[in-house]
């Protein structure tokens, strides 16, 4: 072989010691695939699964919480969740399988005689001793005849996650709670009998003590009850107090002057329903090192269906100290984009226009911090800011030359939650939010979108 | 060698993380010699994935070698002739009498100024046959003894197609020069 082919052969060779091309990151799935290593995709899909699972799982069991506080609270209104004390009528036991309070009756030829009850539930039982020992007692007895209007016992919450089985054998800490009611006696001229550690609204028509236990955890109805302004005004001086039940619990604690307190936990975690619409906007970033000019094209504030996005999800709100709560969020969401720019391309001098209408289905979470503005009856308003990560099944951008769209995207919402009814029984909250897209730098394509927008959530309240 | 021996440590052990590791490390050399062996990128990717799997289900081998490198390059270069196999049509190659051309100081220089895409470029516009071969001999160091067994060919007719490989080249290279100096 001759030198000049030797030389020609070596700088060929030479050519291709340390030659590298480049490769398509779409074939390593397919390797892995082979060889059963994990990919990124592959962990995509099983994050994907999981949320799903997740969202199935939440979903049903909140559907199992809805259904069971629904019949809960039918039980309540056709058979008051109590231990009441009727003169010659015998209540029937609560049969919900939760606290099982049996009924008392006293029948009305011993309401002359001490309170006597007989009882086989546990709660029902502390009751009812409290009130033998205290109607035994002579210098306290309490004829039943004295007694008209019924006294309500309010307990404090139970926890409110709690399923039948876990009230049931949350009954001791029930009776805790029994141990500290404190009853309202109102000023009434006839009313003839404090009891020790509780006072009972009396009167001389009706003989019907009523023992209300109530936890807004589980209670579904609004609860209301009365609250004096002080401990020996009139009646006409109570007012009603919507609480929070199902709202920013923990609702605050009322103390009269004096001395009587209605107090209510907060419940610890809250599990809604919600869904929203937004609209959605985006800023085109160009990438640095593409020398294409881009410029902004018809894509002004327009609150067209063409920018609407929707979602639908579950929040979980658990509460940290006073005011403040951890909200995080599993949620589906659809965004639409309607992009309009004029760009012109590498190596051209003229621009060309860009229109396209893209369409992204995304799942997600999000964790956050909820700020409870208010905690009364009056107003209910909350801000949060909530830190969102969702993947998108569907991008419609990855197919597009020019814009490139996160697969994964990140975002920082901003919401103000209010109730736009402070009684009754309003089903929904309303929550007007932002969100601003934090991605940067993610496609290769020259020019990225950054999405951000407005909205509208609804928030189930009951 | 021994930049790799942890890592291939862990890629037997079966750890994905380490064999993304060792991918990443070696794809771009890999689809280089892809890229060699055929002409379009779509069959180039298909040989690649083919030496890529191919070395991840061999990795244990791969401790015993004393020049990693070598050996997947020669996984590579494997799954190209066997890939070339699968598609060649029969051989059929005159071996007439042809002058053989021989490359001058003037090519070499010519392919100094190349760049390796560009020498890259001029292969895939060889016939098949000839641009396997070409290969083989030229950059990766075969012998035709070698290239006839892996070709299932005849070592005369290993020679001609380099022979016709190298006067491709030398004419493709020369019309390259007279594009650059009329496009400049």
């Amino acid at each position: 072989m001759s030198s000049s082919m030797d030389k020609a052969f070596g700088t060929i060779r030479s050519k291709f010691d340390q030659f590298e091309a480049p490769v398509d990151e779409g074939l390593w799935e397919v390797i892995a695939g082979e060889i059963g290593a994990s990919t990124n995709e592959r962990s995509k899909r099983r994050w994907l699964l999981w949320a799903l699972f997740s969202l199935i799982l939440i979903a049903g069991l909140s559907g199992l919480y809805l259904r069971s506080n629904s019949s809960q609270e039918a039980n309540l209104e056709q058979e008051p969740n109590e231990v009441e004390i009727r003169k010659g009528k015998t209540n029937d036991p609560l049969d919900n399988g939760k606290i099982q309070l049996e009924k008392k009756s006293i029948s009305e030829s011993k309401s002359a005689t001490p309170l006597m009850a007989k009882d086989t539930g546990s709660v029902g039982s502390e009751i009812i001793d409290d009130i033998k020992s205290d109607a035994t007692d002579k210098s306290k007895r309490l004829s039943i005849d004295t007694l008209k209007e019924s006294t309500q016992v309010l307990t404090a919450d139970l926890p409110k996650q709690a399923s039948a089985i876990d009230i049931q054998t949350s009954e001791v800490e029930v009776i805790e709670e029994l141990k500290e009611r404190k009853v309202f006696l109102s000023e009434d001229p006839k009313a003839s009998e404090i009891l020790s550690q509780r006072q009972v609204i009396s009167d001389t028509s009706t003989t019907n003590v009523e023992f209300k236990t109530s936890s807004p955890e589980f209670v579904r109805r609004p609860l209301e009850m009365l609250v004096t302004e002080g401990s020996r005004k009139p009646e006409s001086t109570v007012s009603k107090i919507d609480l929070w039940d199902h709202y920013l619990t923990p609702f605050p604690d009322f103390q009269s002057q004096g001395g009587t307190i209605l107090k209510a936990r907060p419940s610890k975690f809250l599990l809604r329903l919600n869904f929203g619409f937004q609209m959605n906007y985006s800023i085109i970033r160009p990438n640095k090192e593409d020398d294409i000019l881009f410029e902004k094209g018809k894509s002004d504030i327009d609150l067209s269906a063409q920018r609407l996005g929707m979602s639908i999800g579950y929040d979980m709100w658990f509460h940290l100290d006073g005011r403040f709560w951890l909200k995080n969020q599993v949620f589906a969401r659809y965004r639409r984009f309607n992009i309009q720019l004029s760009y012109v391309p590498q190596g051209e001098n003229q621009f060309r226009e860009f229109e396209g209408k893209f369409n992204a289905l995304s799942f997600g979470g999000a964790i956050g911090m909820i700020y409870q503005i208010d905690n009364d009856d009056v107003k209910r308003r909350a801000l949060d800011i909530l830190l969102t990560y969702e993947n998108a099944l569907i991008n419609e951008f990855e197919d597009n030359t020019l814009l490139s769209y996160p697969t994964g995207l990140w975002t920082l919402n901003l919401g103000f939650t209010f109730s736009p009814r402070t009684r009754g029984r309003f089903q929904w909250l309303i929550r007007p939010y932002g969100y601003y897209g934090l991605n940067r730098n993610f496609g290769d394509r020259p020019a990225e979108i950054t999405p951000y927008g407005f909205g509208l959530q609804f928030i189930r309240h009951r | 060698m021994l930049e790799y021996k942890d890592l291939i440590e862990r890629c037997i052990a079966g750890d994905s993380k380490s064999q993304r590791e060792l991918y990443d490390m070696l794809k771009g050399r890999l689809m280089g010699i892809c890229l060699r062996y055929n002409k379009m990128q779509e069959d180039a990717n298909d040989v690649f994935q083919e030496a890529m799997i191919r070395l991840f289900k061999n990795i244990d081998q791969a401790a015993n070698v004393s020049n990693f490198e070598a050996w997947v390059r020669r996984i590579a270069t494997n799954s190209a002739i066997d890939a070339y196999k699968k598609r060649r049509s029969q051989l059929h190659v005159s071996l007439d009498n042809e002058d053989v051309p021989e490359f001058k100081d003037t090519d070499a220089n010519a392919f100094e100024k190349l760049k390796a895409e560009e020498v890259v470029m001029l292969l895939q516009q060889l016939p098949d046959n000839q641009q396997i071969v070409f290969n083989l001999f030229t950059i990766d160091g075969y012998s035709h003894k070698e290239i006839a067994q892996r070709l299932d060919i005849a070592e005369s007719t290993s020679r001609v197609l380099l022979t016709r490989g190298k006067r491709n080249m030398i004419e493709l290279l020369k019309k390259t020069e007279v594009d650059e100096q009329f496009y400049g």
